[in-house]
């Protein structure tokens, strides 16, 4: 589902066309990735759905970076040295990396915190910081008071954010070896 | 005696590489060839982590301040040459290379040096989506 016209389409021709630019802009192809490059000149039917398109700020070797592109364990472990304050900017960034950054969110309190999350319902030790308490629920989870009709759809997208998840502890990604 | 083992880049060029600082690799460790070859990774990213792999090899203490700003000088790349580093590293698993570009990476974020595409331009609405979202759950 695509909610904002971006330009990753697969599907555009690849012309390739070098120094300063044809009149029509060019595509470079990047093994499977398409990244287009803006025109000056007049709009092209293949433009027609892309008329916002934009000015990558890159290095034009012929790749940009993506934080996207990276491995979702490698994605995750970036985020994890992120401070709270600065993964908020990245929050709305795009979906990828919004679930990314909840998921390290999450590993941050896991493993910073040394005693045992106590669940909702048992006794809340009120001798400790709150700050923490207020943590553990997810941001923007809604307040589920009967089942949930999609449970499938959530199952299947936890699955995928948990598998990402697995795989980065299996490799260890998440440990922190240094004691200092 | 150590072994040499060949590493090839995605480019074709081939890479020798003593035991010692190849084995930093899990990915080679566990090869049963002493010939590996890096999809997609070229070699003038792969000569940088056989580079790094190399002074590792030779410093038994990474702890040592000298190695720590080498390190940090290694890292100290533009941000297209360090994701192709972070992705090498990956596929080789190299554990202390891939904490060092990532920890880099993380740095940069917070220094707001970092600019990415999608940083530059989103193209995602969150609230649009959390709408969307709790429709479908029937809110």
């Amino acid at each position: 589902m695509a909610l904002g016209k971006n330009c990753r389409s697969s599907s555009l021709k690849c012309s390739f066309s070098s120094g300063g630019g044809g009149e029509e802009g060019f595509v470079r192809a990047l093994g499977r990735k398409r990244i287009e490059i803006p025109d000056a000149g007049p709009k092209t039917p293949l433009k027609k759905q892309r008329s916002e398109c934009f000015a990558f700020d890159f290095d034009f070797e012929g790749e940009s970076s993506k934080l996207e592109a990276l491995p979702r364990e490698i994605l995750i472990k970036i985020l994890c040295g992120v401070d709270h304050e600065d993964l908020k900017q990245l929050f709305s960034v795009s979906k990828a990396i919004r679930e990314a950054t909840l998921i390290a969110k999450q590993l941050h309190f896991v493993y910073s915190t040394p005693r045992k999350i106590p669940a909702f319902r048992t006794k809340i030790d009120f001798s400790e910081s709150n700050d923490e308490l207020d943590e553990i629920e997810a941001p923007n989870a809604p307040r589920l008071h009967r089942e949930l009709p999609s449970r499938k759809k959530l199952e299947e997208i936890s699955v995928n954010l948990l598998d990402s998840l697995e795989e980065g502890i299996r490799r260890g990604l998440f440990m922190d070896e240094d004691d200092e | 005696m150590s072994r040499v083992f060949k590493l090839k880049s995605s480019d074709n060029e081939t890479f020798e590489v003593e035991e010692a600082a190849a084995l930093l690799s899990e990915t080679i460790k566990s090869s049963s060839s002493t010939e590996i070859t890096v999809p997609n990774v070229k070699a003038e990213i792969l000569g940088k982590v056989v580079e790094w792999c190399n002074k590792h090899a030779e410093s038994e203490d990474t702890k040592d301040q000298l190695i720590k700003e080498w390190d940090a000088e290694f890292v100290s790349v533009d941000q297209h040459v360090l994701f192709k580093l972070i992705t090498a590293a990956d596929y080789l698993q190299i554990k202390e290379l891939v904490d060092q570009l990532t920890q880099r990476v993380g740095d940069m974020i917070k220094a707001k040096t970092l600019k990415t595409v999608e940083m530059t331009y989103p193209t995602f609405n969150v609230e649009r989506e959390v709408q969307e979202e709790l429709k479908s759950l029937g809110f």
